[in-house]
């Protein structure tokens, strides 16, 4: 009796971790082609991205992230986003999410690039839940090969809402910035892992 | 009576469960609150931060809701190089070239023009960036400032991106969520953004 009640509070404490840890495990979905060889990708440009979401600039914040991790990845350069910018407009593209595949190879030969990444932003923002207000950011991002326009890497990546301790006793959640981070962190690690 | 001391002498070195429980939870505290891992930096392999000795700032691009967000980062950007004795080119200097050469100065730029401001001005390396926060945001039962930014150093010759570092801070602490502790200003919280951002650099 006196060794359950000394072990009450650990035991209390540490199905309060596994609870709150736990959540759904669904792998969000994504593909990689297996018979390219990404090691020839040196340089990548990131188009603008669009944006699905009712924040006006989630476009470009999250643009700034994926170049930013694609950086500190250590695999790849990536063109600075003015130079792209200027290459879409030289190139008379007005749509950066739906580029046909001659698009995509000049756009490769104009940058210099071997690799284009393009995609958007379903969700930036909070979701309310309850009494609670917790971010929330869901993207998706794809690759293509300017050799041959095809694309060869893409993912979607949901992170946020709140978990059990932000629900039950209001534990800090993460902020909008935090969450952005993870969800593309999250979606450039599938590539990079590869 | 003897038994009675030998017990009481067993918890005074074992210690009592009540001071092992709040052991526990204070690890799981500092554990949960202490990780964090929001600065993503990247240094080119040939980067010298002693030879960054003369850098233009440009302006920076304000991708938030606070139509004063760029300038305000732009300004503890300088401050915080000018305190590292690196030479920063007056920031009206760099307006003038803008306006010399037609640049609209809140918009990303072409290599050409970056080539084109780097000989007016008369540097080798840029530095430009985007805030993608800078606010006070409304949590459950306490507002807490939030700031995010991105900034590049840009080598003028060649338009590679020489250093770049993401950097978010914000959120509420554990003491102002629960005991209603003064939280950092948004000024101080931008302060440390740009300061731990050029810390990974220098």
């Amino acid at each position: 009796m006196n060794m359950l009640r000394k072990g009450f509070p650990v035991v209390t404490v540490l199905l309060f971790l596994v609870i709150s840890g736990c959540r759904s495990n669904t792998h969000a979905p994504y593909h990689i082609s297996q018979d390219v060889d990404f090691s020839f990708i040196k340089n990548v440009a990131v188009l603008p991205l669009e944006n699905l979401s009712s924040e006006k600039e989630a476009g470009e914040i999250i643009r700034r992230l994926v170049m930013s991790e694609l950086l500190a990845s250590g695999l790849v350069n990536v063109v600075i986003p003015g130079e792209v910018n200027s290459a879409v407009k030289d190139l008379s593209i007005k749509n950066t999410t739906s580029l046909d595949k001659k698009q995509i190879t000049e756009l490769g030969r104009v940058l210099k690039v071997e690799g284009i990444v393009m995609g958007s932003i379903e969700q930036y923002g909070y979701s309310k839940t309850g009494n609670n207000a917790a971010p929330e950011v869901t993207i998706t991002l794809m690759m293509a090969e300017t050799g041959t326009g095809d694309v060869i890497w893409s993912v979607t990546k949901r992170r946020g809402g709140s978990s059990f301790l932000t629900r039950h006793f209001g534990a800090s959640s993460q902020t909008l910035s935090e969450t952005s981070l993870g969800a593309v962190r999250d979606a450039i690690h599938t590539l990079t892992e590869y | 009576m003897n038994k009675r001391h030998n017990l009481v002498e067993k918890e005074k070195r074992i210690g009592s469960p009540g001071s092992h429980f709040s052991l526990i939870v204070l690890i799981i505290i500092v554990i949960c609150y202490g990780c964090s891992g929001t600065l993503k930096q990247y240094k080119h392999a040939e980067i010298q931060t002693k030879n960054l000795k003369r850098i233009a700032v440009l302006p920076m691009e304000n991708l938030t809701g606070n139509e004063y967000a760029d300038e305000k980062i732009r300004s503890l950007v300088i401050m915080d190089l000018l305190s590292r004795d690196v030479n920063v080119i007056e920031p009206g200097e760099v307006m003038r070239v803008y306006k010399e050469l037609r640049i609209s100065p809140y918009q990303p730029v072409s290599r050409r023009n970056l080539q084109n401001l780097g000989e007016m001005l008369e540097v080798e390396v840029v530095l430009k960036g985007s805030v993608g926060t800078y606010d006070i945001k409304k949590g459950v039962s306490v507002s807490y400032p939030e700031v995010s930014t991105h900034l590049t150093l840009v080598d003028i010759e060649s338009g590679d991106i020489l250093w770049s570092a993401w950097h978010t801070s914000g959120g509420a602490s554990i003491w102002t969520r629960h005991f209603g502790a003064e939280g950092t200003t948004l000024d101080e919280t931008a302060r440390q953004v740009i300061k731990e951002s050029f810390d990974s650099l220098f």
